[in-house]
């Protein structure tokens, strides 16, 4: 901006900081002074001014500043050492004694006499009673009472003023960041002097020039309204180059993110289904026809429940099947697994480990033909890290119907590419679930991160459905949902989709649309 | 999921045809693999994700099932004839590692390539598919230093020393659990035996002592050896079989001469009391071919299924509409016709199936809860607050100790906790967004937070000993904030749904008393929440320096 246009919309204050400069080009903002400028708008006008590069800083000098804390004006009077010598200059007392010393509760009275002792100050004598050492240097603490003494009266006391050793006892009984108490507190003030810059004087001269008086109306108020004081006045301009900011009421955009799966899915014909965050290895795995042997099924996958460490019983008639299932394949026609299945693992309780649970457990209640989906925070046993949440979100679900079958598998999920996550372009991969059965992986391609997975589906076993008497094949579908929601909310790190950074989320925006 | 290193010089001479990258990343969908690039030393990874064809997981095994489509499988011809070795099972072993089955291979090679991808195979199988050794280990031997027969039996732990593999002197069996690196790892599977498993042959050389280490005299194999004998021993007969026909039919696909070795038992098993191996498993099926249709929604013929099968490596008869398949010796996962028709669609391939929607009409919602919630928060995001979504493990101190609750209060906890931050599940969404405000101070004010979110409620009477609840907390905070602002917006919050409610005057160790009050709904005297101005010392331990006034509520109530 020229300096024209800066000086048609300066404040009616930084104007009367203008004109009270006069010929100067330079302002100490602790000396400084015009007419209905107190420091706190004084340093506003130079904020401005420094934003706009009318001014620059060409000094910063600090000041320190010492005044008493509250503890330090309860000893004004003498501190709890003082008080002690005081007390022993009328004679040897014994401890019990010497501790009721008026003013001292026993803690800062033990504590006093813990250094008066150390500096040689009391001695125990023969009786052990305690008195004053002859020859003891009391310096040290009388010094520190006239000190605080001094600063009382002064109440604010410039540093420099202090001798070296005074400074050193301040610096010493200051309040200090993690220390509880302290006697004096320090306050730093820094002073600056500043300089108009070439653009700033141009600035002024064309301020100055306008004819602009400084007391332009900032705000019409009411009052101006009722006796009408606004005419005749001017107006000072808005200016357009500052961005005012605002704190509103939002959306976490992760949710948001799964706000719009969630909407999707609904209109696609999908009911939402909800479950426990805490599920029986039964629900978890064997309904899900995982064996009990299989690897993901280990201490180093899933996380367990402490106490209590086992449901109180299974459903049936779903528990009777499933040991039946993974034994011989009960009615589905299948081999099993041919292993001894155990009942007790199957109470084990664990933390949700996918979201396919919920699934396992709609089974039985599904309306035929049906289509399902959840949205649900599961847990893995996984080092946390980048890639890795102590929690995470899964989108899973199932389809039930007559007309299900590998086809109807793909156009589903083909749907989902194109309908929840944009894609044009689309693979299909063979994957393998313990669950599923013809199985399949989707790929699809991103505009910025090439070919991805998208997710994963199948249909349902029979050793899973035959369990919960569902006659009909079943899609199970799972997207995977924390790639896409990083992409969209611009991160990088999978933690921050949870993170407690006002700030950060702040920042964040979603992008649904590359 | 197994990831294996594989040598491409090494496999495409057992492919018997050149590859490159891209080729083999193109065809790994016959093996569910994905190819995972080059590794430093010029191997290529690729990692195989089904985790019941353990066939798979070696170079041999990936070269094979490519070589089918092609229709160039060998034959292997070892799953008849005489036996060349035997081995005598002990009675006591019935009750320590029950089985045991071997094979002999002879006249092969053994280059330092080869044997790289043969530890690893036998690495993989018995991690991965043996239960890291439980159910099978594996151990190579050279044959002619071996007088047959070989004994499986028992021994006390003092009572017998070899040299181990790895060491210069003997040890006793004991000692060897106890000092040796393979003993130190695998020495739980043994935990609580009194008598040790021991392969030793006629002329008393110890083989090994399985699942351990093998003995440095009979078990150390090194390139230039021809004769190898291969045991495996383990707790589930029908996986150390099937281990031992991949590593045979992997020795065979480089040129070995594979000769049975037969395993004689005093006690039955489920292959009878004696058992030659390599041993063919029947994992036939019989399907009919609109089973094929049914499922994958075309139309197939009984020649199709037949043909393409044939092509994936399995022996196919045909009966009418009848399909009788056999799967490759080296394969036991079929248990279902399922498993099948998938491999006649992997190997048809996934391209040549038009996908067709579900023509099933059905309608889409959002459950109740849902619906709920989400009014709640557009009630929320109207009166200027921000969301915020968190984490549901926390750490057991943020519950507690920090929100000042009795460190004893029972929460759903984790038992195998891997980091302590981790380690309970939340009953409050209040320490969530007390962290999240505890870590925002340079976040402009004023702060208003909320989440809605699930908590699991600690409840030994319920059937998984907790209860999940959606609740709701909203957290204030700014230099001059009261509880008056968090109590009109709770009444807006409340009226707006509908809601009858009341407060009542109660203590909460979290909030300053005098400040703090249970949310009830009129008329019932169970409380649904709090509301109340959060106590400095709770502040303090959070180091949040500005006043804080909040309520939570639990959604499901209302």
């Amino acid at each position: 901006m020229n300096p024209e246009e800066i000086a048609r919309t300066l404040h009616p204050l930084e104007i009367r900081v203008l004109q009270a400069l006069g010929e100067q080009t330079r302002l100490d903002d602790a000396s400084f002074e015009a007419e209905g400028i107190d420091a706190a708008r004084l340093r506003t006008v130079i904020e401005w001014q420094l934003a706009k590069g009318c001014m620059r800083q060409v000094l910063s000098r600090e000041k320190h500043f010492v005044s008493l804390t509250e503890l330090g004006l309860s000893y004004v009077d003498g501190t709890p050492e003082l008080r002690l010598i005081r007390r022993l200059r009328e004679g040897a007392l014994p401890v019990a004694e010497l501790m009721r010393t008026e003013g001292l509760d026993p803690k800062e009275a033990g504590t006093a006499l813990g250094s008066l002792k150390k500096a040689g100050v009391v001695q125990a004598g023969a009786e052990k009673e305690l008195r004053l050492a002859d020859d003891a240097d009391k310096e040290p603490f009388v010094a520190l009472g006239r000190l605080i003494r001094r600063v009382a009266d002064e109440q604010r006391l410039d540093m420099d003023s202090l001798d070296p050793a005074d400074a050193a006892r301040v610096e010493a009984g200051s309040r200090k960041r993690g220390k509880a108490k302290g006697v004096f507190r320090i306050d730093i003030q820094t002073t600056r002097t500043l300089e108009l810059t070439e653009l700033g004087q141009q600035v002024k001269q064309a301020a100055l020039r306008s004819g602009r008086s400084g007391d332009e109306i900032n705000q019409l108020t009411p009052a101006m309204l009722a006796d009408g004081s606004w005419r005749g006045k001017t107006f000072r301009p808005y200016n357009l180059a500052i961005r005012p900011s605002r704190v509103a009421g939002r959306r976490h955009p992760y949710r948001e993110f799964l706000d719009y799966v969630r909407r999707k899915l609904c209109s696609l014909g999908f009911a939402e289904m909800r479950g426990e965050l805490v599920e029986s290895e039964f629900w978890n795995m064997d309904a899900l026809f995982m064996p009990q042997f299989h690897s993901a099924r280990q201490i180093h996958d899933v996380y367990f429940v402490k106490d209590p460490a086992k449901a109180d019983q299974l459903d049936e008639p779903f528990a009777s099947r499933v040991a039946a299932v993974h034994t011989d394949g009960g009615e589905t026609g299948s081999r099993g697994w041919g292993y001894a299945f155990d009942r007790e693992r199957s109470r084990r309780l664990v933390l949700r480990s996918q979201g396919t649970v919920l699934s396992a457990r709609w089974l039985h209640q599904a309306e035929v033909p049906g289509k399902y989906f959840a949205i649900a925070r599961c847990f893995r046993y996984d080092q946390v890290d980048a890639t890795h949440a102590p929690d995470f979100y899964q989108c899973e679900g199932i389809v039930l119907g007559e007309s299900i079958d590998f086809v109807t598998l793909l156009g589903l999920l083909k749907l989902f590419a194109q309908e929840v996550a944009k894609a044009e372009e689309i693979h299909f991969a063979p994957a393998y679930f313990p669950f599923t059965e013809p199985s399949v992986e989707i790929h699809m391609k991103h505009p910025r991160l090439g070919w991805t997975e998208l997710g994963g589906a199948g249909i349902f076993r029979p050793e899973v459905t035959w369990p919960q008497g569902v006659e009909v094949p079943v899609i199970a579908w799972g997207l995977g949902l924390d790639r896409m929601a990083m992409v969209a909310m611009g991160i990088d790190d999978i933690r921050d989709l949870f993170s407690p950074d006002l700030g950060k989320v702040r920042a964040t925006r979603i992008r649904m649309k590359d | 999921m197994p990831t294996i290193s594989i040598d491409p010089f090494d496999f495409q001479d057992l492919l018997g045809f050149k590859i490159d990258e891209q080729a083999l990343a193109d065809q790994l969908d016959l093996v569910k693999g994905e190819f995972k690039g080059q590794d430093p030393d010029g191997l290529w990874r690729v990692e195989l994700s089904d985790t019941n064809r353990p066939d798979l997981w070696s170079a041999e095994g990936i070269a094979r099932q490519l070589r089918a489509s092609r229709g160039r499988l060998r034959d292997y011809p070892f799953f008849e004839g005489q036996p060349a070795g035997e081995i005598l099972v002990d009675g006591a072993m019935r009750e320590i590692r029950p089985y045991v089955a071997a094979f002999l291979v002879r006249g092969i090679e053994v280059t330092d390539r080869g044997l790289i991808q043969l530890i690893q195979t036998q690495e993989k199988l018995a991690e991965s598919y043996g239960s890291r050794r439980r159910d099978v280990a594996i151990g190579v031997y050279n044959v002619q230093r071996i007088h047959m027969p070989v004994s499986y039996k028992s021994v006390e732990p003092t009572a017998h020393s070899y040299i181990p593999l790895g060491f210069d002197e003997p040890m006793t069996l004991a000692e060897i659990l106890e000092r040796h690196p393979k003993g130190i790892e695998y020495r739980s599977i043994l935990e609580g035996l009194d008598r040790l498993p021991l392969l030793i042959d006629r002329a008393g050389l110890t083989l090994s002592m399985p699942p351990i280490i093998n003995s440095r005299e009979l078990g150390e194999v090194v390139p230039g050896d021809s004769d190898l004998f291969v045991e495996a021993t383990g707790h589930d007969l029908a996986k150390v079989v099937l281990a031992l026909n991949i590593m045979a039919c992997d020795l065979a696909d480089r040129g070995g001469r594979i000769e049975r070795v037969r395993t004689v038992y005093p006690y039955s098993t489920p292959f009878g009391s004696q058992v030659d191996v390599p041993l063919r498993l029947d994992m036939g099926l019989s399907i009919p071919v609109s089973e094929f249709s049914r499922l994958l929604g075309v139309e197939v013929t009984a020649v199709e299924v037949d043909n393409v099968l044939e092509c994936y490596g399995c022996d196919v008869r045909r009966e009418g509409d009848l399909i009788l398949v056999q799967p490759p010796p080296t394969r036991a996962d079929y248990l279902h016709p399922v498993d099948v028709i998938e491999d006649f669609a992997i190997t048809r391939g996934y391209e040549t199936f038009e996908p067709r929607l579900p023509r099933d009409f059905t309608p889409g919602r959002p459950a109740e809860l849902s619906l709920l919630e989400d009014k709640v928060r557009d009630s929320m995001i109207g009166m200027g607050y921000e969301e915020i979504i968190s984490n549901i493990l926390l750490a057991r101190e943020q519950i507690r100790d920090r929100m000042c609750i009795d460190p004893g209060q029972a929460a759903v906890e984790v038992d195998n906790v891997m980091n302590a931050n981790y380690a309970v599940l939340r009953d409050s969404l209040l320490p969530c967004l007390l962290r999240v405000e505890s870590s925002s101070a340079g976040a402009a004010y004023p702060h208003r937070l909320f989440e809605a979110g699930e908590v699991a409620l600690f409840d030994r009477g319920a059937s998984h000993g907790s209860r999940t609840r959606l609740h709701l907390a909203a957290l204030l905070a700014w230099g001059e904030v009261t509880v008056s602002e968090a109590h009109a917006d709770l009444d807006f919050l409340l009226s707006t749904l509908g809601v009858e409610w009341e407060l009542e005057e109660a203590s909460h160790p979290t909030f300053l008393s005098g400040r703090a009050a249970e949310v009830r709904l009129a008329g019932s005297s169970r409380p649904i929440g709090w509301l109340g101005e959060i106590h400095p010392e709770v502040l303090e331990r959070w180091e949040i320096g500005v006043p804080v006034a909040g309520f939570e509520i639990e959604l499901d109530a209302l």
